[in-house]
């Protein structure tokens, strides 16, 4: 006679189903810095008093802005070659253009979700959550200015030209005067006192990178 | 006077109650006409702000390469050093560029039994061929997909990823698109393809404008008013249009952008004298073929489309940042 209950596994409900994001599937993608594209942020840190104490403050300071560049065949040279993408083309094209392409094998920042018809592709920084019908998108931008400062500390990309950052205040003056015929008004007041702050502090920006290059990131 | 046993929709209390729901009425009766959902496969195939460069069908390879040359002014004259000096050291290199576009196999495939494609309405219900007509569609989103991750790579940028659009950063990408290429300026027409969530802000900074040279035109008047269609309107002489397939980067902003002709371009290729191929249907630029599964009952309907798309000249684009 067989036994055959010592084959039997015990049940057990399926608890899980794979889950997938309510999103379209994207394709992989490199961050990539052109010289000409910075952005102010004010940056918390601490310095040391006359007494010896530590002080909070904020430190105004030009980080890059990051394009993604992501690489689908079809698009700026991509191609499919097998089963691998080959974005040589594209890569040999923003060189030569004077981009620097952050790898991200080397600087761990992407993160795959799998989406829609394929895999969602987006930076460590954003969380995803899904609240009713909408994907609501966390940014952790602090950890973000925290990781793009380290770049620029650790000489992955070169500090801005000067010239190039200074380019920005053509622009934030342009908008400045726009604004000033009506500072009459309490809003408009506002509004250019806020980038009126914002210029000054691009101008202490500019004079950091000036006077201290590469180690204007170090707080 | 109630009756003990009344003839009701619904079973009532006891299961023997007699409701005729899923025995003599049905439970749903389904729509006659097949609705759409709400979907974007608008894109700028065929306005003169994409350049179409050709067929890649019986070129010899998968690639065209957009030659460009400074000529025609380019290069402007120069004085000779005296009436009768010898210029013949002083010769103008020729400036040259190429942009490379690579037609890629884009595909979309469906697969309907056939116990679905003959329970159908007939008409226009779901079936292989209204599956077919429909591939027509995706290839047009398929393009507007392409034409936003092309334009993430423009060098130039206005906005940022961390605020909204503005009528200032809209501003910016114009002045930066006129003065591109050391200040030669994009010829126009420029054209801003936004996304729907940077459109509405960009409505809400124009409500918010206070000098009257942009608040009463009537353009900005015309941009604030809601349209079905993708086009939004023209402000300040830039076509505006609303596109949901505007890239999304990974720094959590989306990469509007605005061009002018010959910032980007295209070319395709479609497949002709297919062999072996029993049911094949050419639809404009994407190639719809049946493949037969006898042994699952099925058929597979299988879209193909050949599409490379990318910057030929980046000086003539700006990528125009603003937050998600």
């Amino acid at each position: 006679m067989t036994d055959y209950s010592r084959f039997a596994q015990p049940w057990e409900q399926k608890t899980e189903v794979q889950t997938r994001i309510p999103k379209k599937a994207n394709s992989r993608f490199f961050f990539a810095h052109n010289p000409e594209n910075w952005e102010l942020k004010m940056i918390e840190g601490y310095s040391m008093t006359e007494e010896g104490k530590r002080k909070k403050q904020k430190t105004p300071m030009l980080l890059p802005v990051l394009s993604s560049i992501h690489e689908v065949p079809g698009v700026n040279g991509t191609r499919a070659v097998g089963s691998r993408i080959d974005s040589s083309i594209m890569r040999t094209n923003l060189l030569d253009q004077g981009w620097t392409i952050i790898d991200p094998i080397k600087h761990d920042y992407i993160r795959v979700y799998p989406a829609h018809k394929g895999n969602y592709h987006t930076s460590k920084w954003i969380r995803l959550e899904k609240v009713g019908r909408r994907v609501i998108e966390h940014f952790d931008s602090d950890s973000f200015d925290e990781w793009r400062i380290e770049i620029m500390k650790s000489g992955v990309l070169n500090p801005p030209h000067p010239q190039i950052a200074a380019l920005r205040l053509i622009s934030m003056n342009r908008a400045m005067s726009r604004l000033e015929r009506d500072q009459h008004i309490p809003e408009i007041a506002n509004r250019l006192k806020t980038k009126q702050t914002e210029l000054k502090n691009t101008k202490a920006a500019i004079a950091r990178v000036e006077k201290l290059g590469g180690l204007a990131y170090e707080l | 006077m109630a009756t003990t046993k009344p003839i009701t929709f619904d079973s009532v209390g006891s299961p023997l109650s007699g409701g005729l729901v899923d025995k003599l009425r049905l439970s749903a009766m389904i729509s006659q006409e097949i609705n759409l959902l709400l979907k974007d496969n608008a894109n700028l195939r065929n306005t003169a702000l994409l350049s179409y460069q050709g067929s890649i069908n019986g070129s010899g390879s998968d690639t065209v390469r957009v030659r460009l040359a400074g000529l025609d002014g380019y290069d402007s004259m120069a004085a000779a050093t005296s009436e009768n000096s010898d210029e013949s050291g002083n010769t103008t290199a020729l400036t040259i560029n190429s942009a490379d576009l690579v037609a890629a196999r884009q595909f979309i495939i469906y697969e309907m039994d056939d116990l679905a494609s003959m329970t159908g309405f007939g008409g226009s219900d779901i079936d292989p061929f209204r599956i077919a007509q429909s591939i027509a569609g995706s290839y047009e989103t398929r393009f507007a997909e392409l034409t936003g991750v092309a334009a993430a790579s423009f060098t130039t940028t206005a906005g940022l990823n961390t605020t909204t659009l503005s009528v200032d950063d809209f501003f910016d990408a114009i002045f930066e698109l006129e003065q591109a290429s050391s200040g030669s300026g994009a010829p126009g027409p420029y054209a801003a393809v936004l996304a729907p969530k940077a459109l509405t802000e960009l409505q809400d900074s124009l409500r918010n404008e206070t000098g009257n040279a942009v608040s009463r035109m009537q353009s900005s008047m015309d941009m604030l008013s809601a349209k079905g269609e993708n086009y939004a309107g023209n402000l300040f002489g830039v076509d505006v249009y609303r596109s949901a397939h505007v890239n999304e980067n990974a720094s959590s902003g989306f990469d509007n952008f605005v061009i002018s002709p010959m910032a980007l371009g295209y070319v395709d290729g479609i497949p002709a004298g297919v062999q072996g191929s029993a049911d094949l249907m050419s639809m404009g630029k994407v190639v719809v073929e049946f493949d037969r599964r006898a042994m699952s009952a099925s058929t597979f309907i299988c879209g193909h489309a050949y599409l490379g798309l990318g910057i030929i000249e980046d000086a003539r684009g700006v990528k125009l940042l603003s937050k998600r």
